[in-house]
């Protein structure tokens, strides 16, 4: 790195410190980042350094503040509360698209999260100001506890959002039309870092957005859907009896009970004249094949449609149960 | 008094908890007042250790917060450090208790004889 931009980087690093270190240090810190440079230290190390140190002194004490590890535990708490409320109280139906609509939809509502972190945050408040509220002098730091708690909530609350659009989302299962595998009021995680559709492998449940040839349930329910995947882009499909096969080798399905009935075939497939999936499209069916509104009504969905794969069900039969997929 | 915080009762090694940096930067400072860049160079030559420029500003403001070094006036850019009365003390009971410890082990390995 030239010395111009190992300049500006330190530069920018210290501005990492608090403004009383900066003060302090700053023009030293700066002159012996320099020194170091022309003595051969590589600049990443010292660049990484004083972010480490920026990084302690933020979470050290400082004078007149012997609460840093009160500080400190609560920053925890922010990032446990965030992934916390990523998590757990912002779920949305993933329809399975029964074809008799679901019971007690109306409860759901999507995006609690800001309520939530605000009832969690009023008592750590009340504790700061029993320990701080008592004598005048106190009444800055008071603030400064009032507003630490604030960036806190605010941090958690962005937290939040960012794991839940890009990383994990929870989503409940409303109808029956992935029974036994995911019932009714099961509530599944589903992993959208790390995903593209491009990934779905058969076999894989996928949340997505609502085909738009779904006329199966009422026209308010037009959120997302979860469905297994049965065949891939390209790979031809047809049924026959109570089997499903693909690409002419009969499909085997260890995820269904042993008798599951198919309710409806393939339609427009047969031995002879098989359907193929478009590209780019996938094959989609509910487990409970009998009671399900899947591509055998609507069609292949697109794969871009695909919001997520499921990896995780935390609630199962009413009660919590992790099961990974 | 300073010394006397969280780590308690006077006479006692108040260095054990803070760190190794603190414990050079408090050697290095032992013969003379130093200021940052010289004390990186100092700790290299005598310990080897090559301290970062971040770990070294914090080890300086636990030790002055103690009171076991003072600044002293700034020389343009550079602020050199001095060993106060209190650091000499707690630098001594330090490196006692270390060489305890250190007799103590090269006994226990003569004992075992491995």
């Amino acid at each position: 790195m030239d010395e111009p931009r190992a300049t500006r980087l330190v530069e920018a690093v210290l501005r990492c410190y608090p403004a009383r270190w900066r003060r302090r240090h700053g023009d030293e810190a700066a002159e012996l980042a320099a020194l170091l440079i022309r003595d051969g230290t590589p600049v990443s190390s010292v660049a990484w350094s004083y972010l480490a140190g920026a990084a302690r002194e933020w979470l050290t004490s400082r004078p007149g503040r012997r609460l840093s590890t009160a500080a400190c535990a609560l920053l925890v708490a922010a990032c446990a509360l965030g992934i916390a409320a990523g998590l757990l109280p912002s779920t949305v139906p993933a329809r399975a698209a029964g074809t008799s609509p679901a019971p007690g939809r109306a409860h759901c509502r999507p995006g609690s999260v800001p309520g939530v972190i605000p009832a969690l945050g009023h008592p750590r408040v009340i504790i700061w100001e029993a320990w701080h509220g008592r004598a005048d002098p106190r009444r800055r730091r008071r603030r400064r506890a009032l507003a630490e708690t604030g960036v806190i909530i605010v941090v958690a609350v962005l937290l939040a959002g960012l794991i839940r659009t890009f990383a994990f989302q929870t989503f409940w299962i409303p109808s029956a039309s992935m029974v036994p595998t995911l019932g009714v009021y099961d509530r599944v995680l589903v992993q959208k870092a790390f995903f593209t559709w491009r990934g779905v492998r058969e076999g894989d449940i996928v949340v997505f957005s609502h085909p738009p040839l779904d006329q199966c349930g009422a026209p308010q329910e037009q959120g997302d859907l979860v469905k297994r995947v049965i065949a891939l882009p390209g790979q031809t499909i047809y049924s026959s009896g109570n089997s499903i096969y693909i690409d002419g080798r009969r499909l085997a399905e260890p995820y269904l009970p042993r008798y599951d009935p198919l309710g409806p075939p393939i339609p427009d497939a047969s031995r002879q004249h098989p359907y193929r999936v478009p590209p780019g499209e996938f094959y989609v069916l509910g487990d409970n094949r009998a009671d399900s509104c899947d591509s055998r009504y609507w069609g292949p969905i697109q794969g871009s449609s695909i919001i997520g794969k499921v990896v995780l069900t935390f609630w199962h039969d009413s009660h919590p149960d992790l099961h990974r997929f | 008094m300073a010394v006397s915080g969280r780590d308690g009762r006077a006479g006692q090694d108040v260095l054990r908890r803070v760190g190794e940096a603190s414990v050079l930067i408090l050697i290095s400072l032992a013969d003379g007042p130093k200021h940052g860049y010289a004390l990186i160079q100092d700790i290299k030559e005598l310990a080897g250790v090559e301290l970062g420029p971040g770990t070294l500003y914090g080890a300086l403001d636990r030790l002055e917060r103690l009171g076991l070094i003072e600044p002293l006036p700034a020389d343009d850019r550079r602020h050199p450090y001095r060993i106060t009365a209190t650091g000499a003390a707690a630098l001594r009971v330090h490196l006692d208790s270390l060489e305890r410890v250190s007799a103590a082990g090269r006994l226990r390995l003569q004992l075992g004889g491995i």
